[in-house]
């Protein structure tokens, strides 16, 4: 019987086959029958590789896991960096110092006055008291000050 | 006999959310929850397999690649089907490519009249005497024998309803074919084995007389 022939059978009994007919007669037994065949076990040599292979893949599994992380969190780093330099820089560019030139008259000229306050106290204060030695620069045991017999002579 | 009912759900529920949460941690791809898949399936699938392509190292091979293929794409598995029909889902696509690798084509089935009009079948009864326990045993190989010569799609058919105990839905489903379908080709799958059987039978019969 060719294929097409076994086909057109199929279409045929499509219409004609019901579950009462394949729960009854010889189709019961038959299906007893195929029931009953023995349960191939694959053995224990085929376990231990199959579960070797699934700890490899799971490893494999982890690693990739892994390298997506690393990748995923140092572009989102990046992308952190990138926005946090841009932002800095439009803001920085906002809130430039002003020119000194656009500081206003009042505050320019009380600075002034308040540097020629300060140098005129210091001069009095020289004047007053004196410039005189200072001892920490000029100690009395340094060299400069003593007078040996040697001196004597250059004299 | 309601209390025993009520428990009876409540079991069903436990080991419904135990499966549940298997098939989450696979989905996460933890190998201990999967081997507990491994070692409920296995023998069921190796079966289906070993009886679907002959060969028990080529079928040890294919069992192999279904359950590896089952762990990297656990996290397409959805919970509309069992896990069960998933896996063989997978063996039975992994017997056809492995069929149309190896260049076999699907043998027609011949049948000669009406199936049911031939005889039927006497089955021995559960006994344990030798010879009837060797009787059985020569049908059983029989039966292996015809079940191999089959066309894939009938073999299949009969594998999963009548050894596995599919359901017509769940076996459409699937094969992708129309629930029909499954039940003309089991039926077709039953008939022939039960003109194989029965030439088989007499033949023999006549064999011996002469």
């Amino acid at each position: 019987m060719k294929k097409g022939d076994t086909m057109h059978d199929q279409d045929q009994m499509k219409e004609t086959v019901d579950e009462t007919r394949l729960n009854q007669g010889f189709q019961a037994n038959i299906a007893d029958l195929v029931k009953s065949l023995d349960a191939p076990e694959p053995n224990l040599a085929w376990r231990a590789a199959l579960s070797e292979r699934i700890n490899a893949e799971a490893a494999r599994c982890r690693k990739r896991r892994r390298a997506f992380f690393a990748v995923k969190s140092s572009l989102a780093f990046a992308c952190a960096a990138g926005l946090a330099c841009f932002i800095f820089v439009r803001t920085g560019s906002r809130t430039a110092p002003a020119p000194i030139a656009q500081l206003s008259p009042s505050a320019s000229s009380s600075l002034e006055a308040t540097l020629v306050q300060a140098h005129e106290e210091a001069d009095t204060a020289s004047d007053v008291v004196g410039s005189g030695l200072n001892e920490n620069r000029t100690p009395m045991d340094s060299d400069a000050s003593y007078w040996g017999p040697d001196d004597a002579d250059s004299l | 006999m309601l209390l025993g009912r009520k428990r009876g759900a409540l079991e069903e529920a436990d080991l419904a959310s135990a499966e549940s949460l298997l098939i989450e941690r696979c989905q996460k791809k933890d190998p201990a929850a999967f081997a507990s898949f491994i070692d409920q399936y296995q023998a069921r699938i190796f079966g289906f397999v070993r009886r679907m392509v002959g060969s028990a190292e080529e079928a040890e091979d294919i069992t192999q690649e279904v359950f590896i293929r089952a762990f990297q794409h656990f996290h397409r598995f959805d919970s509309r089907c069992s896990v069960k029909s998933w896996l063989f889902r997978i063996a039975h696509n992994l017997c056809i490519d492995h069929s149309r690798r190896a260049g076999r084509l699907p043998s027609s089935m011949s049948l000669n009249g009406d199936p049911e009009a031939e005889s039927e079948l006497e089955i021995a009864d559960e006994s344990w005497s030798p010879e009837t326990v060797a009787i059985r045993q020569e049908l059983l190989d029989h039966v292996e024998a015809a079940v191999a010569a089959m066309s894939e799609k009938l073999r299949a058919v009969l594998l999963l309803h009548d050894r596995e105990d599919m359901g017509y839905g769940e076996i459409a489903e699937m094969l992708g074919i129309p629930e029909g379908t499954v039940k003309s080709r089991l039926f077709l799958a039953r008939a022939y084995l039960q003109n194989r059987l029965a030439s088989e039978f007499s033949g023999a019969a006549s064999s011996e007389l002469k």
